[in-house]
């Protein structure tokens, strides 16, 4: 079950107490090519996304979900909390795909700027940055929704 | 092919049907699928593997070629080569390399063998099928019973899965698999096979034979419930065995079914399956159970506990009657510690007996040998 970090606990009461959308206070953000019409997505299809159950868009085109190195504290913190298990855990379920011959993981990239280059090129791309990382052309933001 | 074969396989057909014509109905889409541009284009070609390195010994007599001067040729390994065309279509090549140490017949294990050869073909979301030699479905560990980073002990539950390597493993024909209701907290995965495999028992070394399971057709339904972790298994095999006694040849056919619990949890893991095999005639049933929990003390550090049991009882009729053949009873524990995610070192101890123990001194009437043991193994993948 997903686990709330006691940062994004506080802001989660908040976003309740003052009648807001439901959302996720993260060290990160998720971004898609700046010309995907996608301006929000779910926890739960961002779940299914990363863990490859969900591999096509809506209009049919496919999901490209890239990820940060194992080693990487933003990779850590997306996988606690979007995937509600943490990078060793994920590990093991891509060791369970791939040596049962099902799927391979997701793109791993080693650093924020390369992710940023990546779905910046390619248009069927998401990733997350950290969350202070500036994006620049080519990529947008979008909300994560509970 | 025999009735009771090409019935299931028209199932299969039937059941596949509707997967297909739905990706017919898009085929157009589906054929013109712009490949996705990449800054970074991702390898269609990729490489991974395990190893896991073991030293065992025995504290009386041999156990799954374990002996009393311990071994360190104990090791299984592989090296997964695959390519993926596109997001639909998919070669993997998997060499597979296995050492059984003390008690096993080399000239039935080579240096490095063929595991698997397939070609994995994707229909929509959550539907694939696999033809060539395909890692056969079959409860929790059948698909990864080498992959040491993902074993709790060296190997799954012999009683089970039954140490034979490259026999029970895979199938040679084809594999199909469907999901329903991939976005929804109670989701049903489906496989089914069909083909034949090869048997051969290492451990047999006076008369080692090699047998050519035909017409093996099989069914693994996992139920995965809400609650992240916790999947319910259920499946069944049926498939013909040759034989030769005095002189004269034919086929016993096999059938078997089990039902699995497989929760693996944040701070535990709990893993219980049962299964039953039995001869047409009846002549022969076994009984083969096990049960694991696991308890992580830290992140790094996790502790097993694992029982686990098989029985075989024979009914030949007058004047042999029946017995009971007691084949193994083990309780073990393990310690695992995960010096990096793809790395875990792990220590084990087992109180075994049964009548797959070595024991030369063995006599008929005797109660089962015994035969405690540990093993120490490095396992990694890639």
């Amino acid at each position: 079950m997903r686990r709330l970090t006691r940062p994004a606990a506080i802001v989660a009461v908040l976003c309740t107490a003052f009648a807001a959308p439901p959302c996720h206070a993260a060290s990160y953000r998720v971004v898609v090519h700046a010309d995907n019409p996608l301006t929000s997505i779910s926890a739960e299809h961002l779940e299914r996304i990363y863990l490859k159950k969900t591999t096509h868009w809506e209009d049919g085109t496919p999901i490209d979900p890239v990820d940060q190195a194992p080693d990487r504290s933003v990779r850590e913190a997306f996988s606690q909390e979007i995937l509600g298990r943490g990078v060793g855990a994920v590990k093991s379920y891509w060791q369970r795909q791939l040596f049962s011959g099902r799927e391979t993981p997701p793109v791993e990239l080693g650093s924020e700027r390369q992710v940023l280059d990546y779905v910046s090129s390619n248009r069927y791309a998401v990733g997350y940055v950290s969350a202070g990382v500036s994006l620049g052309s080519g990529v947008k933001a979008i909300e994560i929704r509970d | 092919m025999t009735r009771r074969t090409w019935i299931p396989l028209l199932l299969v057909v039937a059941w596949m049907a509707p997967a297909g014509l739905l990706a017919a109905q898009g085929g157009t889409e589906e054929e013109s699928e712009p490949e996705a541009e990449h800054a970074s284009q991702p390898s269609k070609l990729t490489i991974h593997g395990y190893l896991t390195q073991a030293y065992a010994q025995s504290e009386e007599n041999v156990v799954l070629g374990i002996p009393e001067r311990g071994t360190a040729d104990y090791r299984t390994a592989a090296l997964q080569i695959r390519y993926d065309a596109d997001r639909r279509n998919a070669f993997v090549l998997q060499l597979d390399h296995e050492r059984l140490g003390a008690g096993a017949n080399p000239d039935l294990t080579d240096d490095v063998e063929l595991d698997w050869v397939f070609y994995r073909r994707t229909l929509g979301e959550s539907t694939s099928i696999k033809v060539g030699r395909v890692p056969m479905p079959f409860g929790v560990y059948n698909e990864i019973r080498d992959v040491g980073t993902l074993l709790p002990f060296y190997r799954p539950p012999g009683s089970f899965y039954a140490d034979i390597p490259f026999g029970m493993e895979t199938v040679d024909g084809v594999v199909a698999t469907h999901t329903l209701g991939v976005e929804h907290p109670w989701s049903l995965e489906t496989s089914l096979f069909y083909g034949d495999f090869t048997f051969v028992d290492p451990f047999e070394i006076e008369n080692p034979q090699e047998s050519r399971v035909e017409d093996a057709v099989g069914a693994q339904l996992w139920l995965e419930t809400p609650i992240q972790g916790l999947r319910l298994g259920v499946g069944g095999q049926t498939f013909l065995v040759p034989f030769e006694l005095e002189g004269q040849r034919g086929t016993i056919r096999h059938n078997a079914y089990h039902v699995s619990i497989d929760g693996s949890f944040d701070r535990f893991l709990t893993r219980a399956e049962y299964r039953t095999l039995y001869w047409d005639s009846r002549e022969i049933e076994a009984e083969y159970w096990y049960v694991q929990l696991g308890y992580y003390v830290t992140p790094k550090l996790r502790v097993y506990v694992q029982a686990e049991s098989a029985d075989t009882l024979f009914d030949f009729g007058p004047p042999f009657g029946e017995f009971e053949f007691e084949v193994t009873d083990d309780v073990g524990v393990a310690v695992n510690y995960a010096l990096r995610w793809d790395t875990l070192l792990k220590a084990e101890y087992h109180v075994h007996e049964g009548y797959d123990v070595f024991d030369e001194d063995l006599q008929m009437g005797d109660p089962p040998p015994q035969a405690d043991y540990f093993i120490v193994s490095l396992s990694y993948a890639f």
